[in-house]
């Protein structure tokens, strides 16, 4: 027994096919000379012969089992379906394990796939704690407006409007994994949204408010730019960095973002974490970017998402949003008033209105 | 011969190896070609759906162990060959039911499949056996030796998709999981009338 326990290995790499030339010629050759081993050989020819056909019965069956129901019966006139015990077992395995498999690539997604995960590179959404809770309490005190809600939210960042009907943009890593959303303008008033696009691979999202008593009064006072800003212009920002809205001003350091992104600019700036999401103005008051994250170890460099990213997924927003009004070229309104851009205080008056706090739970 | 029909036995051949290491595309692929001709068949002559069914996966069983076997030589298109097979169980069928109507085409004459049909249903039980003992194996046990027998893959593979350090290791394993089935399937053998010799 022994003898051939020490022999299995070599008849079944023979079986197999494993062996190469010279080996199997040796082997052969024993074989001939041996009719014990050739004995062994047979039966266990046999038994692989049975392991396999084994292996056939289960895959067949397993196969029809299920996989009929979804793609081998999925051929035209085969209308029956059986929905016996055996069935469900089969289906309840397969739609456990498709759960399994897409909640770990949800997760890995997650993990991975952002594009601020890098490192270096600080994405700005806001971690409101404890004592930033109390402090907010306080305010949502004094405002006394209703109904929103108590609680400040466990992540912040920021964002601006892109229509007259509720349409805004953020950051996608600002609102990831959140559970509810709300926006809330520099009044104090809160507003439920609803995530309508996101884009992990450009970082953008775009929210809907849902709230029946938001109204915008006016048309935008600002468009998106059409061509990317040059090196050194003059840009600010608005953001929610803290819970009164925070104006910044810099310039275009750089035409690509970090690590030569040229889906970004590289701004000197100061932001701090909750500005995520906020617009980028240029000199002029147009839209050039979004503000999506900082360089780790310095208080200035700071990145935004160039303007042109954000062209291109308004598109594959839903149909009640209205394009014409973010990308109209000429601006219509007072704002369009030389004196206003010469006048910075008196622009920042008119946008502050549009950029709003995007307050995340989850 | 022309070349078109070369070409087209080797695809049935390259279809077959494909199928023999459980490529599910592949059995989709015969599944969508074959099937509807074999649910008309049985359909036509007094059968179910679920019979066409029966039918047509006891003939893939039966294909797949058949053509493992080295000496196995399609000697006409596959779909012909599982239209066959298919037909013959069916006939069997309806014979053992009493209500067999002859099917008046003439096929049994120039493609034999009774051969294949009879050599596998000879050795059926124990392949059924086979099928219970493995089930009756466990994991990693069962996977590790599908991978070997059936997926092909070699030691070096195994190791890493199971996890073991070195190749050496899963082949110790490999050999362990060989004698644990082993004694499940021939103390099955041993309840029923068996053509297998214990070692």
């Amino acid at each position: 027994m022994d003898m051939r326990s020490e022999w299995m290995d070599r008849i079944h790499r023979y079986l197999q096919g494993e062996m190469d030339a010279a080996e199997e010629a040796e082997f052969i050759r024993l074989c001939e000379a041996d009719a014990q081993l050739r004995r062994w050989m047979e039966e266990e020819r046999q038994f692989i012969h049975a392991l396999k056909a084994g292996f056939h019965r289960q895959w067949i069956k397993e196969s029809f089992a299920s996989q009929s129901q979804a793609r081998l019966r999925s051929h035209p006139g085969s209308s029956f379906i059986r929905t016996g015990k055996e069935w469900l077992a089969h289906i309840a395995v397969a739609a456990t394990v498709a759960l399994l498999v897409s909640l770990v690539a949800f997760w890995s997604f997650n993990q991975w796939y952002i594009r601020p995960n890098k490192m270096g590179y600080v994405d700005l959404r806001r971690a409101i704690d404890n004592i930033q809770r109390s402090q907010y309490a306080l305010m949502n005190d004094m405002h006394h407006n209703g109904r929103p809600p108590i609680n400040p939210g466990t992540y912040g960042g920021s964002g601006f409007l892109i229509s007259d009907n509720g349409y805004l943009v953020t950051n996608y890593h600002v609102i990831r994994n959140a559970d509810s959303i709300y926006v809330q303008d520099n009044k104090g008033n809160a507003y439920k949204a609803r995530m309508v696009f996101q884009d992990p691979a450009t970082d953008l999202a775009v929210l809907k408010i849902i709230d029946s008593n938001f109204c915008m009064n006016g048309a935008l006072p600002y468009t998106l730019s059409a061509s990317e800003a040059p090196l050194g212009e003059q840009v600010f920002t608005l953001g929610y960095p803290k819970d009164e809205i925070v104006y910044g001003e810099g310039y275009i350091s750089s035409e690509t973002g970090y690590r030569d992104d040229s889906t970004a600019y590289q701004l000197s700036i100061p932001v701090n974490p909750g500005n995520s999401g906020g617009p980028l103005f240029d000199s002029k008051g147009r839209i050039i970017g979004i503000i999506s994250g900082k360089q780790g170890e310095s208080d200035r460099i700071a990145f935004a998402i160039k303007a042109t990213y954000l062209k291109a997924i308004l598109d594959s927003l839903p149909n009640d949003f209205n394009k014409r009004a973010i990308l109209r070229t000429h601006v219509t309104k007072n704002t369009s008033h030389p004196d206003l851009h010469n006048n910075r205080v008196a622009l920042l008056k008119q946008l502050k209105d549009y950029v709003m706090m995007v307050k995340v739970y989850n | 011969m022309s070349s078109l029909s070369v070409s087209k036995s080797a695809k049935d051949t390259a279809l077959l190896n494909r199928l023999l290491c459980h490529d599910r595309e592949a059995l989709q692929q015969i599944y969508d070609t074959c099937f509807p001709m074999i649910r008309a068949l049985v359909k036509k002559n007094n059968g179910l759906e679920e019979d066409a069914e029966d039918i047509f996966q006891e003939t893939l069983i039966i294909l797949l162990e058949r053509a493992q076997s080295p000496n196995f030589n399609l000697t006409c298109r596959l779909k012909t060959y599982i239209y066959a097979v298919s037909r013959h169980l069916w006939l069997k069928r309806l014979a053992s039911a009493q209500r067999q109507l002859p099917l008046a085409d003439g096929l049994a004459e120039w493609i034999p499949v009774a051969d294949d049909i009879a050599q596998h249903e000879e050795y059926d039980q124990a392949f059924r056996d086979m099928e219970l003992a493995l089930s009756e194996l466990g994991e990693p046990c069962r996977s590790l030796l599908e991978h070997y027998y059936v997926l092909n893959k070699s030691m070096a593979e195994i190791a890493e998709i199971f996890g073991y350090t070195s190749s050496d290791n899963a082949k110790t394993q490999k050999y362990k999981c060989l004698m644990r089935l082993k004694k499940i399937f021939f103390s099955l053998q041993g309840r029923t009338s068996n053509p297998f010799t214990k070692p």
